[in-house]
Parts: C-alpha cells; sequence; structure tokens
C-alpha cells in the first residue's frame, strides 16, 4: 500500500544565559562535575526556584521569532518521573499555559524541490530546566551523576506534524537552525548538545484526507545526534512501519532509539519509561502574564531574520533567489558575505557580488566540508582575502583556474591571496607577443587542426586554445589565447 | 466512586512506593473520599472566576541572570550515600539510551 509520512518534530535548545534557569549556578559547560550546583538545582529541602528573567526574554524572542502568540498567563508545572539525573524527582515544564503557541517556519524547498517553500507550523514553544549527566558504568554495575547541567534553561519548541519526508524534517530543522543562529539565543551546537531533537512519526495512507487528523500509531525516535540522523531514522522507520503494516502487523506507540552505527531504530522496553508524568502547576513559582508593551519591545528588537534578509539580498545584490536562500540560512555566512561587499570597491559592485557569492557557495563551503569546518570563521580566510581574490580575477591578473590554486594555497599558509600570487610568481600571461610565441609553436605541432580550422571546423579553435593554456601551465590568459590563435590563423 | 486497589498499586508503583495489600485497600477508601469532596467543590458556581494556579497575588517574580557562588564539590557530596570523586554514586538503572 502507498503510505503518507506524518513526521513532527520536538527541538529542545540551550539557552546561553550565564546563571541557570532558577538559580545563580553557572551554566558554563565543561567544568569539573558537580562544581556548579546549589540548594536549588541539587532539589535540597526547602530552597525556592526563582526565574531567571533572561531566560523569559529569550524564550519570548523565539516564540515572536517563530511567529508565536504570548500567552497571556504562562504558568509552570512539574513533570514527575524518578531518574538519578532528576534531584526533584520532577522538572519543572510547562503543561497547558506554555509561553508561546501557534506559530509557523516558512522552509525554502528541498533539495529534491528547491524552490518550493512549504509552511511548517508551530505547536508550542516552551520553557524548562535540563537534567544532569550520568556516566554509566555498566561493567561495575553502576552509575555517576554529574548534576552541572541540572538547571540549565532549555526552550522546546513544538512542531505540528507537517513534514512529509526525511528531506522535509531536515531542510526543516536548518532553516529552524538558522533563525535561532540569528536570534542569537543559543550556540546552537548540536555537538555540545545546544541544539537536540527528538521526531516522531506514524504512516497514514496515501489517499487519507490531509485535514483530517492522522490515524497511524505513534513511535517516538531519540537518541538522534545530528540533522542527518534524523532524516537517516525517519527514512528507516517509513521502512519498518510501512512494511509492517503491509503484513498486516499492529504497530505499537512506543518510544525507539536510533542507533547510528547499525542504522536502525530499536524499541526501549516500553514499561521502563511510563509517560504518565502526573501533571500539576509548580506551587513555588507565580504565574507570569507579562506586560504587552514589554512583549511589543522584544518584538521591536528582533533581527532581520533569514527570509527577509534573503529577499533583501535579491533586492540589494541581485542575487538569484536560490544563492540568497543559501547564504542567508546561516547567519555567520551572511555576515561574511556582507562584510566582503562592503569591502568591494564602490560603484563596480554588481559583477563582483554575483562572483563573491559564487566562491562562498562553491569553492569556499566544499573547502569548509572538507576540513570539516564549522561555519566559515573555521576557515581563517577572512572577507578581505576573498575581495581581494576575486578582484585578482577581475582585474586579469590570474585566471579563474589559478584562483582555485591560490585559495587552496592561501587557505594552506594563511597567507593573502596577493602574497600567494607574489610568491608563487604566478601571474597571468597577458603580454600579446609572448603568447604570440607559443601559439605558433602549438601551430606548427597540430597541423591537422590547423588545416580543420581552415575547412570550417570552428571547434578545432577551442582545442588549439586548450593545448595553448597547456602550454602555458594555464599562465596564459584565454580570452586572449583565443583572439591570437584566432588571428595567426586567419592570417595563414 | 473509581479508585480500586488497582489504580491505587499503579499509583504507588509511578510514585515509587511500596504497599501491603491492606495499605492498597485502606488507602483506596481514602482517596475515594478526597475524590468525592472534590467533585463536591466541583459543583460550587465557578462563572467568571479565572482558573488559578497559585494562591498568592503574585505574578512576574524575576531574578536577574547574575551568577551567585556554588557549593563546594565537597559540600554538595557531604551527604550522598554513595560517592566515586566527584560524582554522586547511584546503583545502575536502566539506561533509556543505551
Ligand atoms: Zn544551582
Amino acid at each position: 500500500m502507498e503510505y503518507r509520512p506524518v513526521i513532527g518534530l520536538e527541538v529542545h535548545l540551550q539557552l546561553k544565559t550565564a546563571s541557570k534557569i532558577f538559580c545563580g549556578c553557572s551554566t558554563l559547560f565543561g567544568a569539573s562535575p558537580n562544581s556548579q550546583v546549589c540548594p536549588v538545582c541539587l532539589g535540597l529541602p526547602g530552597v525556592l526556584p526563582v526565574l531567571n528573567r533572561q531566560v523569559f526574554l529569550y524564550g519570548v524572542r523565539v516564540a515572536l521569532g517563530l511567529q508565536c502568540k504570548i500567552q497571556p498567563t504562562i504558568v509552570f508545572h512539574r513533570k514527575n518521573y524518578f531518574y538519578p539525573d532528576l534531584p526533584k524527582g520532577y522538572q519543572i515544564s510547562q503543561y497547558d499555559l506554555p509561553l508561546g503557541t501557534g506559530g509557523h517556519v516558512v522552509v525554502p524547498g528541498t533539495a529534491a524541490a528547491p524552490g518550493t517553500d512549504f509552511k511548517v507550523r508551530i505547536h508550542r514553544v516552551h520553557m524548562e530546566e535540563d537534567a544532569g549527566k550520568l556516566v554509566h558504568r555498566p561493567e561495575e554495575g553502576y552509575s555517576l551523576v554529574d548534576l552541572n547541567r541540572a538547571g540549565v534553561p532549555l526552550l522546546e519548541i513544538v512542531s505540528e506534524p507537517d513534514l512529509e519526508s526525511p528531506e522535509q524534517a531536515h531542510e526543516y530543522l536548518k532553516t529552524l537552525k538558522g533563525i535561532l543562529e540569528y536570534l542569537e539565543v543559543s550556540d546552537c551546537d548540536m555537538e555540545k548538545g545546544s541544539l537536540r531533537c527528538d521526531a516522531n512519526i506514524s504512516l497514514s495512507p496515501a489517499s487519507a484526507d490531509r485535514t483530517a487528523p492522522p490515524t497511524g500509531t505513534k513511535v517516538e525516535i531519540k537518541n538522534l545526534n545530528s540533522f542527518k540522523a534524523v532524516a537517516r531514522s525517519l527514512a528507516y522507520e517509513i521502512k519498518r512501519q510501512g512494511r509492517a503494516l503491509d503484513a498486516g502487523e499492529k504497530l505499537m506507540q512506543e518510544t525507539r532509539l536510533w542507533d547510528d552505527v547499525q542504522g536502525m531504530t530499536q524499541g526501549m522496553r516500553s514499561k521502563e519509561f511510563a509517560h504518565d508524568y502526573r501533571y500539576f502547576p509548580e506551587p513555588d513559582l507565580v504565574p507570569f502574564a507579562v506586560p504587552s508593551e514589554e512583549i511589543d519591545r522584544v518584538g521591536k528588537g528582533l533581527p532581520e531574520l533569514p527570509r527577509q534578509r534573503a529577499q533583501r539580498f535579491v533586492d540589494q545584490y541581485k542575487l538569484p533567489t536560490a544563492d540568497a536562500v543559501a547564504l542567508t540560512s546561516s547567519r555567520s555566512t551572511a555576515d561574511y558575505y556582507e562584510a566582503c561587499i562592503r569591502l568591494l570597491p564602490k560603484g563596480k559592485e554588481a559583477s563582483p557580488c554575483k562572483a563573491v557569492a559564487n566562491w562562498l557557495l562553491g569553492d569556499l563551503a566544499r573547502e569548509m566540508n572538507e576540513r570539516n569546518v564549522d561555519g566559515i570563521e573555521g576557515l581563517k580566510f577572512p572577507p578581505g582575502h576573498l575581495v581581494e581574490l576575486v578582484d585578482l580575477i577581475d582585474s586579469g591578473k590570474i585566471s579563474g583556474k589559478m584562483a582555485k590554486e591560490v585559495l587552496t594555497e592561501a587557505l594552506q599558509s594563511g597567507q593573502s591571496p596577493a602574497a600567494v600570487v607574489q610568491a608563487k610568481g604566478l601571474s597571468q600571461v597577458t603580454d600579446r607577443e609572448s603568447i604570440r610565441a607559443a601559439a605558433r609553436k602549438v601551430l606548427e605541432e597540430q597541423p591537422q587542426a590547423a588545416a580543420d580550422y581552415k575547412q570550417g571546423k570552428g571547434q578545432s579553435l577551442m582545442f588549439l586554445v586548450g593545448q595553448l593554456m597547456r602550454k602555458t601551465k594555464g599562465a596564459a590568459n584565454p580570452g586572449l589565447a583565443q583572439e591570437v590563435l584566432r588571428e595567426l590563423l586567419e592570417n595563414r | 466512586m473509581g479508585i480500586s486497589a488497582k489504580d491505587v498499586e499503579y499509583l504507588a508503583h509511578l510514585a515509587r512506593i511500596q504497599l501491603s495489600p491492606e495499605e492498597l485497600q485502606r488507602f483506596s477508601g481514602q482517596l475515594d473520599e478526597i475524590l468525592a469532596y472534590v467533585e463536591k467543590l466541583k459543583k460550587a458556581k465557578t462563572e467568571g472566576a479565572p482558573p488559578t494556579s497559585h494562591v498568592l497575588p503574585l505574578t512576574n517574580v524575576f531574578r536577574e541572570d547574575k551568577l551567585q557562588p556554588s557549593l563546594s564539590n565537597e559540600a554538595a557530596l557531604a551527604n550522598a550515600p554513595s560517592r566515586e570523586g566527584p560524582y554522586f554514586k547511584v546503583p545502575q538503572i536502566i539506561d533509556p539510551t543505551s
């Protein structure tokens, strides 16, 4: 049977406040175990949590950035369960009166369908505290607990089940991460765990009405450590669930763990994690109702977000939409791009604007990938260097092909492109006489091609240009090489 | 009314407390009485009274995002029944991520 996947994502975002959500302990990552704890975050008797104002403001910022409505009354609840990383026996979270509801994110298409925007609704955004960290010693039969992370502020961002494929889920996460980076409320670093994701997925018959509530059995997937893992685990579940349904099996509503090495999900024995959290209002925290002026103030302070910025790039720099979207999806790349543009000589920006974009999205993106660096800063190739490189090509000092070599060398040595050109004596031969000498030699060596050209085979000219470039080791200016060759052939 | 000994057993499991069969019986009766009282409260006229989650007439109590000294590692672990180095040490629990 044909099925349509129904996918929703839950993202946990660690906010970059100095202190924890309900106490004054530091949130710094990587401190020695149990050195950033106090009676409040240890859950000792008789203490009172007090909400960190910055957590609330960051939360409002994110909720507004995701087009949510801020709720008039915001209440914290206790989510009760037992686990050694949770010292109080409950997590302070939010239940039926979360910070924000009813938002959406517009995702600019997938690789398979670029440019076809789709909208993902945001069900809710709420604040909660993180749990501690466990270090397991399975051979010895015990576990070690570090509570430094207990009480670190999190935002949970829950999407509606509007996603229909692993690719859409991946692109949604990319877009969401882009927005969150622009909002400057978190490192958004998946490796450090400051951005985490759980997925839920069910299958509906492909023919089912999209507007009706989905009827399939929902499976939750946890332990997803990268966007790639999210997409892979969903693809795996779509196959697994489809096969089971085709065989007439009944699916279980359960939580499954993704195993990235084996590339499969595995069911958790469900009794070990009862999903009965007995939520009740947190009596230690008063309700929150924020005056609309304060919310407006946060709203006015929101930065330009990726979608608006992409539109501005199209208008201002005359870039194709696809380039503008790609450049603005990461704030650091977009900032880098605009830093380059500011360095361009005034009055002649039009063509370099596109050239800078091409380098950023082409060779530099590839270098970032190959070197596995996160963000353009990781390349140690400042905007001034890229502008210099584009200018070297633009002024005819080096060819596009040479520029690629110059880039590689500049990245390796940390030198500026101009310095590389100077040091390696690379520069394009634009001297007509020396090109003519080389061209004469080529024509002597390739009498057949020369004769073909005379008989009207235009394409043999390109062959001869290729030979000439080879002879000059790529140093000849290709336009000039073609011109000189044609001249010599015509005058034969 | 609705609370059976089986319900109490489930709740006891969630709360990780062990109850004897007699206690299960006794508590299911007591919980029943509490719920009956809640039923009575439900009949009170509450139109026009907004739902409340807190008895104090207070809202928007914040603290600023300022660091306060934490406990020393020794103080934090002082009451721990078991420790290893700077860590609390606990019996092995089933790990939901392995
Ligand atoms: Zn603390």
